[in-house]
């Protein structure tokens, strides 16, 4: 697999956890402290994969 | 035969029957109208914006006319209406009521206005430097975070601030839909202000631009070979993978989402017939009409509203400071890269798109002839309406179900 394809790879399965981690997981914490936490957690994770995405968009194959 | 004058002419007569503050409000309004329209005209002020907007403005604020004895209104649109059989009623009469109620009041037209705006938008300036451009847009949001707590302090409820905070990130459809989900009351005073401000931005960016950047830091050349080629088949995966990612985090901005990345994949999809029909009949479509409704919306009484006053004064605090991140954020990367980045771009990740990359390019022209930062710009800019609508979609989610 080549880079390119790995960093695209990796952009997906990370912006895929970070939905994961903001629209499910707050759902299983009861607290809003730990809720807050995973929200915003989820949306850093989410928005890292999109970086790391372009990254790989910009990667020459 | 008697005949009364002031009957025959209900414009200027309605200025007599009012009381005295609604009538000087209207008369400084019919003046601002033409203000608006003559710097339009010049192309001080936003021209595609300004004109239909100030022409709105006189026209509504001098054709008042009699609706019954005790009654003065206009037959252009009445924004308050919500019953629907008075809603049908009004709309055979008001001529700007069924275009107000069936896009303007839900959404829609913002939703045009980006369509359009991604099919004029370049994903691939964004992925050829895609650190630079998202930390640029990242410090040009100051002014949306830094004003949301100013605006409570301000007296406004947090969804009040929130709206009016959004005027920060300059991206006006994102404040039309902001200020209809969190404070609808809020939304025509907040909307004019931020249309107003983001004309200004046009005019007052480059003085900031002077004020805070050196002159040598202004005219640093940027190496526009090296920016890597991105295959439209990866700037179309992205944006559909990203506005699939953006819809899951935020369903109730995902209108808005799915507006902007459309745009983007069916010019990226090559269609080109769908291009044209976005970035001309819907993109100015959408801008003349939105301008002419926010003109025809700024009546006297709603500028007499007590509240339009802190809106200004937070609505200018909000650009004023995003710009400041904005070139804040470029001075870090000028530091970052030993003096090899123009610091000027870092206005563009405000996101006023075109219009803050074109500021910075001429800021930069006025320095040095020889540099070129639009694609970097750019770049910042398209970051900066993807930042803008990601804070949107936060504030529209999770301001709703705070509870202190």
């Amino acid at each position: 697999m080549s880079a390119k394809a790995k960093l695209w790879l990796a952009g997906i399965l990370l912006a895929a956890g970070g939905v994961i981690t903001a629209r499910m997981l707050p759902r299983y914490f009861g607290t809003p402290e730990m809720q807050i936490l995973f929200y915003f957690g989820g949306i850093l994770l989410a928005f890292a994969g999109l970086v790391v995405m372009a990254f790989g968009a910009r990667k020459r194959s | 035969m008697n005949i009364q004058v002031l009957d025959i002419f209900q414009g200027a007569a309605t200025l007599f029957a009012a009381e005295p503050k609604i009538a000087v409000a209207r008369i400084v309004l019919i003046a601002l109208g033409f203000l608006l329209t003559y710097l339009g005209c010049k192309k001080i002020l936003e021209p595609i914006l300004m004109i239909p907007m100030g022409l709105g403005m006189l026209a509504v604020n001098a054709g008042v006319l009699f609706l019954s004895a005790a009654k003065t209104g206009t037959i252009f649109i009445d924004p308050l209406i919500s019953d629907p059989s008075e809603l049908v009623n009004i709309m055979q009469v008001d001529f700007l009521q069924p275009i107000y109620t069936l896009t303007f009041s839900n959404g829609l037209i913002a939703c045009l206005i980006f369509m359009g705006i991604g099919a004029i938008t370049d994903m691939g300036f964004l992925l050829a430097r895609p650190f630079a451009s998202m930390v640029l847009a990242i410090f040009a949001e100051l002014g949306t975070i830094a004003v949301l707590p100013l605006a409570v302090a301000f007296g406004f409820d947090l969804k009040e601030a929130a709206a009016i905070a959004i005027v920060g990130g300059a991206d006006a459809p994102m404040v039309l839909y902001t200020s209809l989900i969190l404070a609808k009351h809020l939304f025509v005073p907040i909307t004019i202000v931020a249309y107003l401000y983001l004309s200004l931005t046009y005019a007052g960016y480059p003085y900031l631009i002077k004020m805070l950047v050196p002159e040598e830091m202004r005219g640093v050349k940027m190496d526009t070979g090296s920016m890597p080629e991105i295959s439209p088949g990866e700037k179309f995966a992205f944006a559909v993978i990203t506005c699939t990612v953006l819809s899951f985090l935020f369903p109730v901005a995902a209108p808005l989402f799915v507006s902007f990345f459309l745009g983007v994949a069916v010019k990226e999809a090559g269609i080109k017939r769908y291009v044209e029909f976005l970035e001309g009949p819907v993109l100015y479509g959408s801008t003349f009409f939105l301008g002419l409704l926010l003109g025809v919306l700024l009546q006297a009484e709603t500028i007499l509203d007590p509240r339009v006053l802190p809106i200004l004064v937070l609505g200018m605090m909000a650009l004023l400071l995003s710009g400041i991140g904005g070139l804040l954020g470029g001075m870090l990367m000028y530091a970052l890269n030993k003096g090899k980045f123009n610091p000027v771009i870092g206005i563009a990740g405000v996101s006023c798109v075109p219009t803050t990359a074109k500021v910075a390019q001429k800021s930069v022209y006025e320095v040095n002839k020889w540099a070129v930062i639009l694609p970097y710009a750019m770049g910042a800019n398209v970051s900066g309406v993807i930042t803008s609508a990601i804070i949107t979609g936060i504030y529209v989610t999770v301001i709703p179900v705070l509870k202190f």
